[in-house]
């Protein structure tokens, strides 16, 4: 440890997920020395052991398979199931500024403090952003336009897909709503699950509100084929929390490439909460804690700091160094994907609950005029039942207590509803807004780090689009042939997962906290990548965007090695 | 007195009559077994004792509700502890309340019985290979 702290680098990294491991990787295959500073515990190991918790634990939520006793870094997901320290300091990892608040869910959205990030729990969809989502004040007069194009990432793009291994139709993405492609996808797309035959017999081609409808191959971070040592998708349908086998993407693929070149260090439960500038706002040193709160102190003055942590640890650092911030947009802008969901069985049986959780979706109605007035949005067509709505355990349950059932008649009962259960979701965009934000709370956690506090509505843009994304999956459904239609009520809305925002790039530095480089306006040797950002929060998943843009940043870092490596 | 072994087989036993499945995992039932007498002990005995001396036309209110519970568990591996018990029966529930309750081993989730009703298999264990999602289970 004392080799390490005493070790020049060139670069120090915060946070090792998606983005952190990817830029750790690149810089040290162009001799870059790297330390990589992660805040949760190194686990690649535990796979098996933690698909086993899944197993055996009632909870199957996004951070179940990761709960572990005496852990130090808490995670907002599992923070009420931690048992060995019940204090209130451990109760709810998020402080909400509730007080504003229509709605019933503040925010939802949550993360994974582990090396390798929360890739490891992500459900793996990767679509692009299109061109128009840059341009939203241009074109549409509402939200800010990036300053870059779809074209500038259009490169990056291609080179993250190869990164990650992405398996897609490049015939029906190419130039669909306006994104040009110019290299396939590295693998053929992800088959359609047995439901979405359906779909594409029934809707496809078809007319609704005005679009087409396409049912299209979701472009996945999950091997179709044998691709980087790690095996094709055998449908062990629980890539959201944990895929088994590695076939679905997660950042430890990186962290092993990075390591493997000699050039970086990791060093894991290690908390920084502290950046430190000098009169030249040149960050001079950052301080960590450590297992047993012990305090590390960095010497950064000859290194490049780059932050890789997420839109919420992210301001929560920065806020809590008195750094960064002179546009005073640190944790400002906070941004998800609102989602809702419309319900029903389908006439005939679809088998949900094979294959991954989504293998299509229906992206017409992700661009076009509407969106001056209300969001955009994108379906998503589940392959897991009612997905958090209602599961199957809670189906044979209420089978048993209200209608009395047991034997063969519950069995029979189980297997004619479970097995036509269908979700469509939708994604809308919420826009920036300033009010929106992470600021530090008074309370503390369970290490003494000030805890986040949420401030966090959605807008008439949204719940509008809402109205609509239900209207059309209605139509749909009734075109697929449906029975017990369900919809979610507008104020239960629920997030993406998708936590973008908080230090959003631009040119004017009195109205963001980065240029489009991710370099910060007040402090040159600083950098933020991933999501945090993002202008606006379009309406595709954002992690391929946001590696995307780290490859940008790197490649710059590197005068453009990377770029001209590929060519 | 009946001695705990032959507690077991009343249980096995039972838990077939329950679910109408004659091939349930013995191992399964052992574990079961063991975890419904820890925590409804005379409460889970009196139901193996009157099932055995036939008193099942009497059942009372509380075997009811642990015939309900042992059905579950063989659906699920989800297991309702004592002060869930209520809840657990409130018909106004959504249904979609997930307990703490861990395991100590991922057997008794592999061998839910969910998983074969709906012709899957369980979320995290495939046994299949790429693509098979595209097609209806085979039989």
């Amino acid at each position: 440890m004392d080799k390490i702290k005493n070790k020049k680098y060139d670069y120090i990294i915060v946070g090792s997920g998606i983005c952190g491991s990817i830029a750790a990787y690149f810089l040290a295959k162009f001799n870059k020395t790297v330390l990589l500073l992660e805040a949760g515990e190194t686990r690649d190991k535990d796979r098996i052991e933690m698909s086993g918790r899944y197993a055996r634990t009632s909870r199957k939520t996004p951070g179940s398979p990761y709960v572990k006793e005496n852990q130090f870094a808490d995670s907002p997901d599992f923070h009420e199931n931690i048992k060995n320290n019940n204090s209130e300091k451990n109760k709810n990892f998020y402080v909400f500024d509730i007080e504003n608040n229509k709605f019933k869910n503040v925010f939802k959205s949550t993360y994974q403090r582990i090396t390798g990030g929360s890739t490891w729990h992500w459900l793996g969809n990767v679509p692009r952003f299109i061109p128009s989502d840059f341009k939203m004040n241009s074109i549409y007069r509402v939200g800010k336009d990036w300053p870059i194009t779809y074209h500038d990432l259009e490169t990056y793009y291609c080179i993250a897909e190869n990164e990650i291994g992405v398996s897609g139709n490049h015939e029906k993405w190419n130039k669909y709503l306006g994104a040009y492609r110019s290299k396939s996808f590295p693998m053929s797309e992800i088959w359609e699950c047995y439901a979405d035959t359906l779909f594409i017999k029934k809707v496809d081609g078809k007319s609704i509100n005005g679009k087409e409808i396409r049912i299209l191959p979701t472009p996945q971070a999950r091997n179709s084929e044998n691709y980087d040592g790690r095996p094709a998708c055998a449908g062990n349908s629980s890539c959201v929390p944990i895929c088994p086998i590695q076939a679905k993407y997660d950042a430890t693929v990186h962290i092993k490439k990075a390591l493997k070149t000699g050039n970086v260090d990791i060093i894991d439960n290690a908390v920084v909460n502290k950046l430190i500038e000098n009169e030249n706002k040149e960050i001079i040193a950052l301080s960590y804690l450590t297992l047993n709160n012990n305090k590390v102190e960095i010497d950064t003055k000859t290194a490049k700091v780059i932050l890789a942590a997420n839109s919420i640890e992210i301001p929560r650092l920065l806020l809590n160094s008195g750094i960064a911030n002179s546009s005073d947009q640190v944790g400002r802008n906070l941004m998800d994907h609102a989602q809702g969901y419309v319900t029903a069985l389908t006439n005939e049986k679809i088998y949900p609950f094979r294959g991954p959780l989504t293998t299509s979706g229906i992206d017409a109605f992700r661009d076009g005029e509407q969106r001056k007035e209300l969001s955009a949005f994108r379906i998503s067509i589940g392959n897991d039942g009612w997905g958090r709505i209602k599961s199957p355990n809670a189906v044979v349950r209420e089978l048993i207590i209200k209608e009395n059932l047991l034997g063969s008649k519950l069995y029979n009962a189980v297997e004619e509803k479970v097995t036509r259960m269908i979700r469509m979701s939708y994604s809308t965009e919420v826009l920036p807004n300033k009010n929106n934000r992470v600021t530090l709370s008074d309370i503390k956690d369970n290490i003494g780090i000030r805890k986040p506090k949420i401030s966090f509505n959605i807008s008439k843009y949204n719940a509008d689009a809402f109205e609509v994304a239900k209207e059309v999956c209605t139509k749909i459904f009734n075109e697929v042939g449906v029975s017990e239609l369900s919809t979610n009520d507008n104020r239960d809305y629920s997030g993406a997962g998708h936590i973008m925002g908080t230090t959003c790039m631009g040119n004017d530095p009195e109205k963001s906290v980065v240029n489009d480089y991710g370099n910060s306006h007040d402090n040159h040797n600083l950098y933020i990548i991933g999501p945090s950002v993002f202008t606006t929060s379009g309406t595709a998943n954002p992690t391929l965007t946001a590696v995307a843009l780290t490859i940008r940043t790197i490649d710059h870092l590197l005068n453009n090695k990377i770029t001209k490596n590929e060519v | 007195m009946l001695s705990k072994k032959e507690l077991l087989k009343i249980f096995y036993k039972l838990s077939i009559e329950l679910v109408d499945i004659k091939d349930l995992k013995l191992e399964v039932s052992n574990y079961y077994f063991e975890l419904l007498l820890n925590e409804y002990g005379d409460d889970f005995i009196s139901l193996l004792n009157n099932n055995y001396f036939g008193k099942k036309a009497k059942s009372t209110s509380s075997e009811r509700k642990l015939n309900g519970l042992i059905i579950y568990l063989w659906y699920t591996s989800e297991f309702i502890t004592r002060s869930e018990l209520d809840s657990f029966f409130d018909v106004s529930d959504d249904f979609n309340k997930q307990n703490e309750f861990v395991h100590s081993s991922p057997v008794p989730y592999y061998n839910g019985l969910v998983w074969k009703a709906i012709r899957a298999h369980p979320l995290g264990l495939t046994g299949g290979y790429f693509g098979y999602w595209k097609y209806k289970p085979e039989n």
